[in-house]
């Protein structure tokens, strides 16, 4: 009988031991994985035991929402509209709707200065693709009366997007990534899950914080390093981090540096004297939207229309000094000294 | 006890070294693998190194009839030595050898990564761009 009881006994500790490993384990589990969706590399990293599930969620709802906005995809409901310029309206998703109307919202708040209906210029550009050039003032003069958002008419109770002219062609590129993070975080937080993240191509969204119970720590790129060096990191739980800069897609001409953040008045990229601009907050959609926009508003205005919307900022402006905002100066360090901080 | 055979006491002890051995594997999973070189194009493993190569290996990822990226692996290091795409921004990356480091080319899918043991930075989860 003895041996019996200590047969048992060994097994029960066995048991314990290997359940006990179980038991811290599910929720410290994760998934991760990237994709490209969007124009962009997305990376997804979701911990907890339906991690897989959600994962898989999230990329679907993300490719989802690319083949309605995207205008690289040629039955898009983004591409219908552009097709139908000047000539009906298109009826449109809630999604596609809700994303147009905010963007023609942060036109009016950015006197224009933020378009959705930049993408005959954009086009004209080309930068990032094989065609990319400095395009002459004749065709600039040919394009810009053309660019116009309040040629963009929204009918909400028939959900429908009309743009009044010829050869106007709508670009949410500036704020669909940021609508997309946010629906991410409703697939998160459908799903009871506590810890993860989105990144689409830099727009960074967190949910909750890490396993751990510490904040998740976000890097923050070195405007003039290639890719991988940082020039701080800001610790959140539960926000969006947004990041525009002149050197995420640009072409160097002449010792000129053209990059991707075109300004609808002038026709050129928007020169502010910035190189990056990261928004803070609680909408990635919003904070999307105002980091373009206070990029093209320039410094002193743009800190204006953040607080005013209750944002934090970070602004890099091109000697290296880097303004940020009160209510994150306990959250974000500055990493690498070339940088150096100056006063609101 | 001294009624306790022979097998009773090797059935004991391999019970307890199983459960040893779960209970350190289970705290050691996440660092258990070995350095090694993740090629992904679209998000699907196509290729992997492990790290490091005794012989340096050049690695061609044929992204379609005209497009490519050349690979070189070499000790615990890999870059992309030529591309078709435009911008060349992960050829530009140069060398990679830290796990957490990532050479990324846009325009084709492609990403070659170094998964392992420490992380470059143990302190960022994520970065925005």
């Amino acid at each position: 009988m003895k041996r019996r009881i200590f047969i048992v006994f060994v097994l029960i500790i066995a048991l314990f031991l290997s359940a006990c490993g179980n038991e811290t384990s599910e929720d410290d589990q994760f998934d991760v994985r990237d994709s490209f969706i969007m124009g962009t590399i997305v990376t997804v990293k979701v911990y907890g035991s339906n991690r897989k599930n959600v994962a898989v969620m999230v990329l679907q709802e993300l490719k989802r929402i690319e083949n309605l906005m995207s205008v690289n995809i040629k039955d898009s409901e983004v591409s219908l509209i552009n097709a139908n310029a000047g000539v009906k309206p298109v009826k449109v998703s809630l999604d596609t709707f809700l994303v147009i109307k905010r963007a023609v919202e942060y036109s009016e708040k950015t006197e224009g200065l933020f378009d959705p209906s930049i993408g005959p210029l954009v086009q004209l550009w080309g930068i990032g693709k094989s065609d990319e050039k400095v395009p002459d003032q004749a065709e600039l003069e040919k394009v810009l009366p053309l660019v116009n958002y309040k040629n963009i008419i929204l009918d909400e109770k028939e959900s429908t997007v009309y743009l009044t002219k010829s050869g106007m062609m709508i670009d949410v590129g500036g704020i669909a990534k940021g609508y997309a993070a946010d629906k991410a975080i409703e697939i998160y937080k459908d799903n009871k899950v506590k810890s993860a993240f989105i990144n689409i191509g830099g727009n960074v969204m967190v949910h909750g914080i890490k396993p751990d119970k510490t904040l998740w720590k976000i890097g923050i790129q070195d405007p003039r390093a290639i890719r991988d060096e940082l020039m701080g990191v800001i610790s959140l739980g539960d926000q969006a981090v947004v990041t525009s800069g002149d050197y995420e897609r640009y072409f160097i001409e002449d010792g000129v540096r053209y990059h991707h953040i075109l300004n609808p008045k002038t026709g050129q990229p928007a020169r502010t004297g910035l190189m990056s601009v990261s928004l803070i907050g609680k909408s990635s959609f919003d904070a999307d939207a105002l980091s373009t926009s206070i990029y093209l508003l320039g410094r002193e205005k743009g800190l204006v229309l953040a607080e005013k919307m209750g944002y934090e900022v970070i602004i890099v402006d091109s000697d290296k000094n880097v303004t940020i905002s009160d209510g994150i100066k306990d959250r974000f360090k500055i990493t690498n000294l070339n940088y150096k901080e100056i006063s609101q | 006890m001294n009624q306790m055979k022979i097998g009773d006491k090797i059935l004991i002890v391999a019970l307890l070294i199983l459960a040893i051995g779960l209970f350190f594997y289970q705290f050691s999973k996440p660092e258990g693998v070995g350095k090694q070189v993740v090629v992904e194009v679209n998000g699907e493993i196509i290729k992997t190194f492990s790290l490091p190569q005794a012989e340096p290996i050049q690695y061609k990822v044929e992204i379609d009839e005209d497009d490519y990226n050349l690979l070189e692996v070499e000790g615990s290091r890999v870059r992309v030595l030529e591309a078709t795409c435009q911008e060349q921004v992960d050829v530009l990356q140069g060398w990679i050898d830290k796990p957490g480091q990532a050479l990324i080319c846009l325009p084709h899918k492609l990403i070659v990564k170094i998964e392992g043991e420490e992380n470059v930075d143990d302190e960022i989860d994520v970065r925005t761009f």
